[in-house]
């Protein structure tokens, strides 16, 4: 019994030392590496605007000096509205780093405007804030796993048609197979794009029956409002019933993004 | 029955057996737990010290780590106190058992967060928060199955205390 007993205690001292050893040389390596040599480098996010996608890039570096194994490493990256709709969100994995070891990798996020348009359209109209969520995790020596989180960090949006109005659909003039309108429209675009497309015109006479369809071209600089009515050429499909009267369906195509956007309903005459 | 029969004790035997005990018991209730009740406390009557100790402190709040090591420094001066019978072994049983729930408790099961709120003046980090979160539960599994080892030896040392008075005889109770 006596012996037992005595094992029993040399088992629990000895076990306690050693895991408090390795809890200390862990926690002081650990510091060692992210503190005082800065192994862990995440370099500014990289921005690029490529076929109809903003691709957010960011440079990752492990150099790993300490003395235990990083694994499951790993780097996500979320964006999301004001309300939290989840817009994007992409994760970076790094599977192990061993010890002395440096790896490198690009974190990228690619947020595709079609995407985030037909998820949250009224931030087309509207300035709001996109929020970021920045999370770093890993896991080190097999046993700690440690996770860091970036969330709330606010970036400013800014609606290329703030507040749209359709304001006037004036005939200008009328051949029998076309129609001349100008149509004034005001907003103020405040993204950081310039805007420019064609704008569709689908026009409907008085009683609701389609007549045809046209198009105008619409340009807006960065921070810029339309100065000048838009010229529209209708092309008319049914010219016996234009009455001189009814109103028009129009909708926007931005060049990035496949589906025109509505923007409302104006009425000529 | 005058050889098992004990003689009465004065008043100076007793401070022999008491006076070293107590002693005994705030020196351990000091080292395994009072000086961080200590460190704990301290910023209620130093705030100027205080206020250090408490960023060298991996937690915001000291109340469960107060009660863990006020049942850690109690427990340890009661069993010194009654050292020489059964009941330290089940004193250090409980405080085994005790002190393995409070840090499951305490450690919310090996998973703990800590939040911390970016300066208003960080530009796009504006109103940003920090959230760190710290996954040891392979260690705090370890720990816990330390504390079942040491339940165990506890529990074959009081078996073992008992037989062996068993066999020496209890001494006779008093008239």
């Amino acid at each position: 019994m006596r012996q037992s007993i005595r094992a029993l205690g040399w088992v629990v001292t000895i076990s306690t030392l050693l895991l408090f050893a390795f809890l200390a040389s862990a926690v002081y390596s650990i510091l060692q590496i992210a503190i005082m040599n800065q192994g862990i480098g995440m370099g500014d996010f990289q921005t690029e605007f490529k076929d109809g996608r903003l691709i957010l890039s960011m440079p990752i570096t492990i150099n790993n000096t300490g003395y235990y194994d990083i694994n499951e490493f790993e780097v996500t990256t979320t964006l999301s509205d004001k309300d939290g709709t989840l817009i994007v969100t992409n994760t970076t994995r790094i599977t192990e780093i061993k010890r002395g070891d440096t790896k490198s990798e690009v974190h990228a996020l690619s947020l595709s405007f079609e995407d985030l348009f037909s998820k949250a359209k009224y931030i087309l109209f509207n300035d709001t804030e996109i929020k970021l969520l920045i999370s770093v995790g890993f896991k080190y020596a097999y046993a700690l796993g440690f996770q860091i989180s970036m969330a709330n960090i606010s970036m400013p949006w800014g609606a290329p048609l703030y507040g749209l109005e359709l304001k006037e659909l004036n005939v200008r003039s009328f051949n029998g197979t076309h129609l001349f309108l100008e149509l004034s429209l005001d907003f103020e675009n405040h993204s950081f794009l310039d805007i420019g497309g064609p704008l569709h015109l689908t026009v409907y006479n008085e009683n609701g029956e389609q007549i045809g369809e046209g198009m105008g071209l619409l340009y807006v600089p960065s921070g810029g409002r339309p100065e000048e009515p838009i010229p529209v050429i209708v092309v008319l499909t049914h010219p016996e019933s234009f009455t001189g009267r009814g109103y028009a369906d129009v909708s926007f195509q931005f060049p990035i993004i496949e589906q025109p956007i509505e923007l409302g309903e104006i009425e000529y005459g | 029955m005058g050889e098992i029969e004990e003689e009465e004790k004065t008043g100076k035997d007793w401070a022999k057996i008491i006076v070293p005990r107590v002693l005994r018991a705030i020196i351990m209730g000091f080292i395994m737990g009072g000086e961080m009740l200590l460190l704990l406390y301290l910023p209620q009557f130093v705030p100027q010290f205080g206020e250090q100790a408490m960023e060298m402190l991996p937690v915001q709040t000291t109340t469960g780590l107060s009660y863990f090591f006020l049942i850690f420094a109690g427990i340890e001066v009661a069993i010194q106190l009654l050292r020489g019978t059964v009941f330290p072994y089940a004193l250090s049983m409980a405080r085994s058992i005790i002190s393995a729930i409070l840090l499951v408790q305490m450690t919310n099961g090996g998973v703990m967060t800590f939040t911390a709120q970016l300066p208003s003046g960080a530009q796009m980090a504006a109103g940003a928060s920090i959230i760190l979160t710290l996954d040891f539960q392979p260690i705090l599994g370890v720990i816990l199955l330390l504390s079942l080892i040491s339940v165990i030896k506890n529990l074959l040392q009081a078996i073992d205390y008992l037989s062996k008075k068993e066999e020496a005889g209890f001494p006779p109770e008093l008239p």
